[in-house]
């Protein structure tokens, strides 16, 4: 039989850790809902210059640049983007699962890892899987600066033909209760030529629509990785969220059950009290 | 009463500003180049430079572009910054 001091002790240390989960999920409450906004505003200039590449590509017709060009596909570099911290239930588990499985699907082993994150980090260095950058700490708040830097890194090394195809992987958001892993082509860039809109046709383009393009097309692509940044944070803090929210509810049942044998036990030692006296009163007559 | 269009400011973090204006002077990589309403179809890279907006009504503003685009076509302009410093209105 547990002891009514066990008890209650194991009463107290369910609290305080209810109190912890609780306070977490505030917090990444509070940061979902800034991280949500930033990743919000970043969609119009995303949007924009989707459609002003479509337009270019349809108006100037057979634009050749290094970005556009399919290669056979010797090298692909697979990026995971994965959170620096844990306490967020299965969200980085699942990136790093899907991961694998892109691995394994691709048979002749040509596809290398470019990390984001310490999580990633952690699990495919104790496996000893060859990566070609890992990146970590990640900012706590989607940067501009930072993807641009990626950016540049990844374009250089498809350019410089070290990889013939960047793939990203990511955690979409969709709403504070759902988000999804996502794999999506990052390079070549696929020109939005489907658009086939007509009425750029007789623009007018300064310089040209050549030295545009060149312009164009490296901005594009941060501004993908900055919006996929932006969404695998806003992600992060809904899944720590929800993650806080459970442990904090499976804290209170437990605290409910516990508190329910307290104070069983609480009266069955006060019963037991009471016979002792009134036997030992009836013992004296 | 100058007439007005359609303007959009955006960075690749936020919308900095949406609506209607009279004149917008922008720096094209080519030289500053102002644009009324029905301006023609344009797309121009930007330098760095001072972005100027009369605003319907008349009041002006300018602030700071960091390199970017700028698209006309259909009575709209968007400038699409990689940076924007909010300036005193001039």
């Amino acid at each position: 039989m547990s002891s009514l001091r066990t008890l209650r002790r194991r009463i107290r240390s369910v609290q305080n850790t209810q109190q912890i989960t609780k306070a977490m999920e505030m917090v990444a409450a509070a940061k979902l809902r800034r991280a949500q906004a930033r990743a919000l505003a970043a969609r119009p200039y995303s949007a924009k210059i989707t459609e002003m590449l479509g337009n270019l590509a349809g108006a100037a017709g057979d634009l050749e640049h290094p970005l556009f060009k399919m290669r056979e596909v010797k090298r692909t570099a697979l990026v995971l983007v994965t959170s620096d911290r844990g306490l967020c239930g299965a969200y980085n588990a699942n990136l790093i699962r899907a991961a694998e499985q892109r691995l394994r699907a691709d048979a002749t082993g040509a596809t290398r890892l470019y990390l984001v994150g310490r999580k990633a980090r952690d699990y495919f260095r104790r496996r000893r899987y060859p990566t070609l950058r890992t990146i970590t700490p990640v900012p706590a708040e989607a940067q501009l600066d930072f993807a641009r830097e990626m950016t540049q890194d990844l374009i250089g090394r498809f350019v410089s033909g070290e990889v013939d195809r960047v793939e990203l992987m990511f955690t979409r958001f969709i709403s504070a209760l759902r988000r999804r892993i996502v794999v999506e082509t990052y390079l070549p860039i696929a020109g939005g030529k489907a658009d086939g809109s007509p009425r750029g046709g007789e623009a007018i383009f300064e310089p040209d629509a050549e030295a545009i393009f060149g312009e164009l097309l490296p901005r594009y692509a941060a501004a993908k990785l900055f919006a996929a940044l932006a969404d695998a944070l806003a992600s992060e803090h809904s899944s720590r969220m929800i993650a806080m929210g459970s442990a904090r509810k499976n804290a209170g049942e437990l605290i409910d059950l516990l508190v329910l044998q307290r104070n069983r036990l609480r009266q069955a030692v006060i019963t037991k009290e009471l016979l002792d006296i009134v036997g030992g009163a009836e013992a004296l007559h | 009463m100058a007439t007005e269009f359609e303007l959009c400011i955006l960075t690749p973090e936020k919308t900095v500003f949406e609506g209607a204006v009279e004149y917008v002077e922008v720096p094209g990589t080519e030289g500053y180049m102002g644009v009324l309403a029905h301006h023609a179809a344009l797309v121009t890279a930007l330098a760095d430079g001072t972005l100027k907006v009369r605003h319907a009504g008349g009041r002006e503003e300018s602030m700071r572009v960091g390199g970017g685009f700028f698209e006309v076509s259909n009575n709209r302009a968007t400038v699409l910054a990689d940076a924007i410093e909010e300036a005193a209105g001039a």
